[in-house]
């Protein structure tokens, strides 16, 4: 799976890969190509690298480098399938040559203004964020030796060419059309020559070049990465030693975001997790749902190897995300929710039994059918993931769940302060969304009350209070 | 004005003015695709640039290879038109280049800034009024219209669509307070109300105009129409009774698309019309060859010209 992938399923994700601050194409094609990891050590490294490059903008000297260097990403064009196009052997043309010369100058001046870049790195990874030499590329494209970002076939490759357009200039200046034209014919045959000689020669460097497409695009990135996780406060995952998943303070930035606009106050989760199953229970409007798109957030920057938006963490690393969160109605066309839901759930069930280590998150299982087999059905799933490597959260609000399982419950309406009335975007300043451990297979019945602080017909509440004593 | 009108012979002739002032760097770009070596169209012979050393222009990728001048590359656009990406240069000789540019009003304005950074003193810009979707106005400071038989081979006809094209570039424009508040409006049909306040009326396209008949007019009689005006609109304005205090006002006169006695029939009846962006026009040239070989005579079309346009008319070839 690429990043690409990702953000197209999950929205919080989008939401934050979209404000990495990326100046180049070839960055944010390469940031778009990163792919899922499993492995520890490749994840580690990118950690140590990230942690670099926020030593390395930690120093004021370096902001203003910094700020030059993305200057020339801006402007860098990709050459990828230029270099392509040598690597067949075929001639390049003016145009081409330019994109080179642009590219090989814009990576020397960027190589030059972070020297020392190599000094913020782990050992391991000291030579990562450096470009490739190439100056012989420089050479070959500037015989005039100017260094400016400009290109044609210069008189200096050729002698002869040289003649050829002062008899050119010449014929033109005495109007001699039909001489003009056969000399323009000539040094265009001489030019061509040219080009095969350089295109010949550049072709020992597509390597090199292509290398320099790497890393450039790297540099773009860990910048970009460095400068947004030390702005936002996210931390570097600690990989645990154990099978136990725990997040301190674990915020959703995209919800963070929005309250925060509207000036109101967001509260961040606690929440340790091992491969016992989890269930999850509370109120509506709880934040249940979104408890489990952070931890789907999270998992997702924890194996791309990004930081991630809590105080603390300690991660594992799973082989894939199964979810089934939202109204599945779209996705088996033609079917009900709770068919295409049913459906869903067996993909993931069948993955589970194959014994990898999944993470694993269930929104309001069988909520779409009658309570008495929803409950059996939530019953049966919790004990296929009891015996499981994988992680599983399931959310529900079906009281008598009697599966031995992990019990969380969104602590809910803060008490005193349930009393008047309330309109619909005040109510997530009267839940405290902390999750509390949960010993009883009750769940809360918070419904009614919150129908009622929503200013629903009294008698109507009223009625269904009556029927629950 | 048309194809095959001299507008590139037009262009020749000003650059070859333009380079011999020392010292003045010359930029030079086109709208669109345009400056093929043999009119797509017609398939008659058409003139490239010709360009004098360190002038700088913008060509697309296909043409820059077809130039038959030495010039070395400054930039490339990272957009691309049909025929490529754009190409910046510099002519290093003086030589023949074909011409190709952005596709639109916003990338056009870049084009030439671009052109300004790399240290152009005057930038023309080769138009085509048949691409009227380009208000070249409200991106150039003057405009020379070019116009001939190939417009219309019959003499009053040609000098009446020629006057038409001219007044319409002559109409009136709005105060300044106002220009600030339109100019940068892209779509809708908007009221000016009697304290220059600028309402959206929810019309989606002056061509539902009929449907919106009853909303037109409920803020007053000034109309910001931001798009083109059509023959339908003035047919339903024309029919109102209070045509003597309508005012249209579109950005400028490339918007206007309608039938000249049918505008002429609306002012009759005391309609106004008037335009955010002037066009500063500056000369006409005339070309009285048409494409299929007929020839008017030179001077007649001049003279004749001259009675309504007190700019002056040239034809460029023989100056």
């Amino acid at each position: 799976m690429t990043l690409k992938q990702a953000i197209e399923k999950h929205n919080g994700l989008k939401f934050i890969v979209e404000q990495f601050n990326i100046y180049s194409s070839i960055g944010r094609k390469a940031l778009l190509s990163t792919s899922y990891l499993k492995d520890k050590a490749l994840l580690s490294s990118k950690h140590l690298i990230i942690e670099g490059c926020q030593n390395y903008i930690s120093e004021p000297i370096n902001i203003k480098t910094l700020s030059k260097v993305r200057k020339i990403l801006s402007y860098l064009n990709d050459i990828s399938g230029t270099l392509n196009i040598l690597k067949q052997n075929q001639i390049l043309d003016d145009v081409s040559l330019f994109e080179i010369k642009q590219f090989a100058i814009a990576c020397s001046k960027i190589k030059s203004l972070i020297f020392d870049i190599s000094n913020y790195l782990p050992k391991s990874n000291k030579e990562d964020l450096t470009i490739p030499d190439l100056s012989n590329v420089i050479k070959i494209l500037d015989p005039e030796g100017l260094l400016l970002s400009q290109f044609y076939i210069y008189n200096a490759y050729s002698k002869e060419l040289t003649e050829k357009r002062k008899l050119w200039e010449i014929a033109k200046k005495e109007n001699n059309e039909e001489k003009a034209f056969s000399l323009y014919l000539e040094t265009q045959e001489l030019e061509d020559k040219i080009r095969e000689r350089l295109s010949n020669e550049l072709n020992e460097y597509v390597d090199s070049l292509k290398t320099a497409i790497k890393v450039v695009g790297d540099i773009d990135i860990y910048f970009a990465l460095a400068e947004y996780f030390q702005k936002n406060n996210y931390i570097k995952p600690v990989f645990s030693t154990t099978n136990k998943i725990s997040y301190k303070q674990l915020t959703y930035p995209p919800l963070l975001h929005r309250l925060e606009k509207e000036n109101k106050h967001y509260q961040p989760i606690d929440i340790t997790l091992t491969n016992k199953p989890c269930l999850v229970t509370g109120a509506n409007m709880a934040g249940k749902t979104i408890l489990l798109k952070s931890l789907w957030l999270c998992q997702y920057l924890i194996q791309f190897g990004f930081f991630i938006p809590a105080q603390k963490a300690q991660v594992i690393l799973v082989e894939d995300i199964l979810t089934s969160i939202g109204d599945h109605q779209n996705e088996h066309e033609g079917l009900s929710s709770y068919a295409s839901e049913i459906i869903l759930l067996n993909e993931i069930i069948q993955k589970v039994k194959q014994g990898k280590e999944y993470l694993v998150l269930i929104d309001e299982l069988a909520r779409t059918t009658n309570p008495t087999e929803g409950v059996a059905l939530v019953d049966s799933f919790l004990n296929i993931m009891s015996n499981k490597s994988s992680y599983s959260i399931t959310t529900t609000h079906y009281s008598g769940i009697k599966t031995e399982c992990y019990r969380l419950r969104v602590k809910g309406f803060i008490p005193n302060k349930t009393q008047t009335k309330l309109s619909l975007k005040d109510i997530p300043n009267q839940i405290d969304y902390s999750l509390i451990e949960d010993k009883e297979q009750k769940v809360p019945n918070e419904a009614l009350n919150l129908a009622s602080l929503l200013g629903i017909d009294e008698e109507f509440i009223e009625k269904a209070r009556e029927l629950i004593k | 004005m048309e194809k095959n009108t001299g507008k590139t012979e037009t262009l020749n002739y000003v650059l070859s003015g333009l380079c011999s002032y020392n010292g003045v760097r010359v930029g030079i770009t086109s709208i669109g695709i345009d400056g093929e070596k043999t009119d797509q169209v017609t398939k008659t012979q058409k003139p490239e640039i010709n360009i004098s050393k360190d002038t700088l222009f913008i060509t697309s990728e296909h043409f820059y290879k077809q130039k038959e001048i030495i010039s070395n590359i400054l930039s490339i656009s990272k957009k691309g038109t049909s025929l490529g990406r754009l190409i910046t240069a510099e002519a290093i000789t003086q030589g023949k280049v074909l011409l190709a540019g952005a596709s639109n009003t916003i990338w056009l304005k870049e084009t030439i800034k671009e052109l300004h950074n790399y240290k152009a003193d005057v930038v023309l810009v080769d138009g085509a009024l048949s691409r009227k979707s380009f208000g070249s106005p409200s991106i150039t400071d003057a405009m020379i219209l070019s116009t001939g038989a190939a417009l219309s081979i019959n003499l009053n006809t040609l000098v009446q669509k020629t006057n038409f094209v001219y007044r319409m570039t002559q109409l009136e424009s709005i105060e300044k307070s106002l220009t600030k508040k339109l100019q940068d409006i892209d779509s809708g049909i908007y009221a000016i109300d009697s304290n220059g306040k600028v309402i959206d009326l929810d019309i989606p396209s002056i061509l539902m105009i009929e449907q919106f008949k009853d909303r037109i007019f409920s803020y007053g009689k000034r109309i910001f129409v931001s798009g083109i005006i059509t023959d339908r609109l003035i047919d339903f304005l024309k029919v109102q009774k209070s045509i003597n205090e309508i005012e249209i006002i579109v950005k400028d006169f490339t918007r206007i698309f309608c039938k000249p006695e049918n505008i002429d029939s609306y002012f009759k009846k005391g309609g106004k019309l008037k335009v955010v962006q002037p066009t500063n026009i500056i000369a006409i040239t005339v070309n009285p060859t048409s494409p299929s070989g007929y020839n008017l005579n030179s001077k007649t079309l001049i003279d004749e010209l001259k009675k309504h346009i007190p700019i002056p008319i040239y034809n460029i070839k023989e100056i």
